[in-house]
């Protein structure tokens, strides 16, 4: 499984690109990449090699926001394609997530 | 735990363990090699015994179980091969190595000594380090295998364990997921479960006034969570459904239940409907599952295709939950297709998937509603050919044909348990926000079925109060035509009225409803007053006839006379007087 993540210099904005299918079996590594999240942390969830995601993903994003506090998190999730949108917005994701 | 501590022990594997097990049997016929191979194990630190020949080592071996042996070849009685033979097979799946030690050097004999089952050779003379070395060696594989077949007996215990609990918890939760009402003739299913507790959820069951609920979940995931999860959806579905509650109030109930007892990753993406009991109104919530469809009967085409507006059900509050409904009017044996994820995400050999768009296409080539479920399914089948099915699978059609919707009985309905009045009288005064908030109907069949013997009259009460408090309600306080009922679209056109006229109503609407219940012999009597604020009508011609002249919309009034000892209207026409007569089943 192929999650990369970089930091900006400052260290507030931390950018995951997720694998070219983003199901349960990255569960661990994505977990892995907002364990210690900083105060000012930002992540920015990178899907432009995702093709194919299914609903435990879905359940992985929503972990993530309850553990970055719920409405204060902030995700965006950027360089998704028609179908991960069309998901993310038949679950009404995108009122939860910033959706690009 | 036991599993985890012998885990840890595998560290000391590598070096033998002076303290356990270092039995030596010593195998020759000559009696001065013996004393030589005794003294030098001895010291050694190993317990020693010892066999004049191949007889006698066997029963030493069953007598003290050596941790190693050391065989000579030619021996009176039985010889070292067929000692060594005998010995493996006794040992069985035990590794106790054996090591020939012997004067012979043609090399097919040092062979057969491996073949028979010796584990090492060594000629004479041998060097005392190396066998000694050799000894070790093949102690501390013996130990490995040891501790390998306890971990492996003891994972087997715990699978055996596991298995057994599984098969008793899938029997629990079969009972409680059960299958409701999917036998019925108008329903086709396809249900492919990928694990013993699934990701799906399909269920099922007809409604106090002869409509049907279903519900389809799609939770995030498999096992135990999701089993748990749905345990008390199929709980909550039941029991709502049994006691008449709206889509949006099952889905309320459901969605803080979620909510509040699964951890933030598992959600239901689910859909609950609601089918009138004539099958021409559908109601729908739709939190998350791809499209619903429907396919008209007349047109052969997809008449909607409705997508989820609304979060999956556990995923944000009651309060953040929208309960937007979707309602459409339905024609006689128009199809509703719900699916779970499985199927447009089912992959061919290339990975690829089946997609909505491919689903699509299948309802676009005019085929008659009759071959639509199977056409579907081929569909799905073709395209993923060998590929294996990596998701769970759920197909679901409801026919919306009246005629086929056979009679449900219900066998499971139980009795209250605790004695309960049966004489009593109560009264419910409801004005404009318990008419939009609450569900009185329900609540007062839930109340009224506790009497012992009622609840096996539980359809029959429900209908004649949901037909008393709806009638005071859309005809008399909100004064509604019921013939817009007649018109094509025009449940959906009523019911848009009737939302609208609540929402304007002024404090002055009410409805009363007053129950009193008094013992037979046989029975019982349930006296129902429903009073509205309403204008009331001219009742003095009413008769029998007149809701068959109505139509579909008087429907009411022939239903409730046939149910009932007494059905009268007194006052301005405002007030309605019901007396169900009841006998114990």
């Amino acid at each position: 499984m192929a999650i990369s993540v970089s930091k900006s210099d400052d260290g507030n904005t931390v950018t995951v690109k997720l694998p070219n299918e983003f199901d349960f079996r990255a569960h661990k590594e994505f977990r892995d990449t907002h364990k210690n999240p900083g105060t000012n942390a930002r992540y920015i969830l990178d899907f432009s090699l995702t093709e194919h995601m299914d609903s435990s993903a879905l359940g992985m994003l929503l972990l993530m926001r309850e553990e970055l506090g719920n409405d204060n998190a902030r995700v965006r999730l950027i360089n998704c394609r028609d179908n991960i949108k069309s998901l993310l917005e038949m679950a009404s994701f995108h009122q939860l997530f910033d959706v690009a | 735990m036991s599993i985890a501590r012998k885990i840890n022990d595998q560290q000391h594997l590598f070096s033998v363990d002076d303290s356990v097990n270092k039995r030596a049997l010593i195998v020759d016929d000559d009696a001065v090699n013996r004393m030589i191979l005794e003294g030098m194990l001895a010291n050694s630190g190993f317990e020693v015994f010892s066999a004049e020949d191949g007889q006698q080592a066997i029963q030493k071996f069953i007598d003290h179980d050596p941790s190693v042996i050391l065989m000579d070849i030619v021996m009176p009685v039985l010889d070292g091969y067929q000692a060594t033979e005998k010995i493996k097979q006794l040992a069985g799946e035990r590794f106790v190595p054996i090591i020939f030690l012997t004067s012979v050097t043609n090399e097919d004999e040092l062979a057969k000594c491996v073949k028979v089952g010796g584990d090492d050779f060594l000629t004479r003379p041998y060097s005392q380090v190396i066998l000694m070395a050799k000894i070790e060696a093949l102690t501390r594989l013996s130990q490995l295998y040891r501790t390998i077949q306890d971990q492996r007996d003891e994972i087997d215990v715990h699978n055996e364990h596991m298995f057994r609990e599984q098969k008793v918890a899938k029997k629990i939760f079969s009972n409680v997921v059960h299958e409701g009402c999917l036998d019925m003739p108008i329903i086709k299913y396809m249900l492919s479960p990928l694990s013993i507790f699934n990701g799906d959820i399909l269920l099922a069951a007809r409604t106090p006034s002869g409509g049907l609920n279903v519900l389809l979940g799609d939770a995030t995931g498999h096992g135990l969570p999701v089993a748990i999860g749905a345990v008390s959806v199929s709980d909550l579905f039941y029991s709502l459904t049994e006691n008449g509650a709206t889509v949006d109030e099952i889905v309320l109930e459901l969605n803080s239940k979620l909510k509040a007892i699964l951890p933030p990753e598992f959600f239901f993406c689910a859909c609950v409907l609601n089918i009138s009991n004539d099958f021409r109104l559908l109601t729908l919530w739709h939190g998350g599952l791809p499209e619903v469809l429907i396919y008209s009967a007349e047109d052969r085409k997809l008449s909607h295709v409705i997508r989820s507006t609304n979060f999956p059900l556990g995923v944000v509050d009651n309060k953040l939950l929208k309960t937007d409904l979707h309602i459409f009017d339905l024609g006689k044996g128009d199809r509703i297709y719900l699916y779970s994820y499985g199927i447009t995400e089912a992959k061919n050999i290339k990975n690829e998937q089946f997609t909505d768009e491919r689903l699509l296409e299948c309802f676009n080539e005019g085929k008659s509603v009759d071959e639509m479920f199977d056409h579907v399914l081929s569909r799905v089948n073709a395209f993923r050919g060998e590929q294996e099915q990596s998701d769970d699978l759920t197909f679901l059609e409801i026919n919306a044909d009246v005629d086929e919707a056979v009679e449900f009985s219900e066998s499971h309905l139980t009795a209250a348990i605790l004695p309960y009045p049966r004489d009593w009288g109560m009264s419910m005064n409801l004005t404009k926000q318990d008419f939009i908030e609450t569900n009185p109907v329900s609540i007062l069949t839930k109340f009224t079925t506790q009497v012992d013997g009622l609840m096996q009259h539980r359809e029959n009460i429900f209908i004649i109060l949901s037909e008393l408090y709806n009638n005071a309600l859309d005809h008399g306080v909100l004064d509604l035509d019921s013939t817009i009922k007649t018109e094509k679209d025009g449940f959906t056109k009523f019911l848009m009225m009737r939302h609208e006229k609540l929402l304007e109503l002024d404090n002055h609407g009410y409805i009363n409803i007053t129950l009193e219940h008094s013992p037979t012999a046989e029975g019982g009597e349930l006296l129902v007053h429903v009073e509205d604020s309403g204008k009331g009508f001219d009742y003095s011609a009413m008769d029998a006839d007149m809701g068959l002249k109505l139509g579909f919309s008087g429907r009411g009034y022939p239903l409730l006379k046939s149910l009932c000892k007494e059905y009268r209207y007194a006052g301005a026409g405002n007030i309605a007087i019901v007396t169900y007569e009841w006998f114990k089943k």
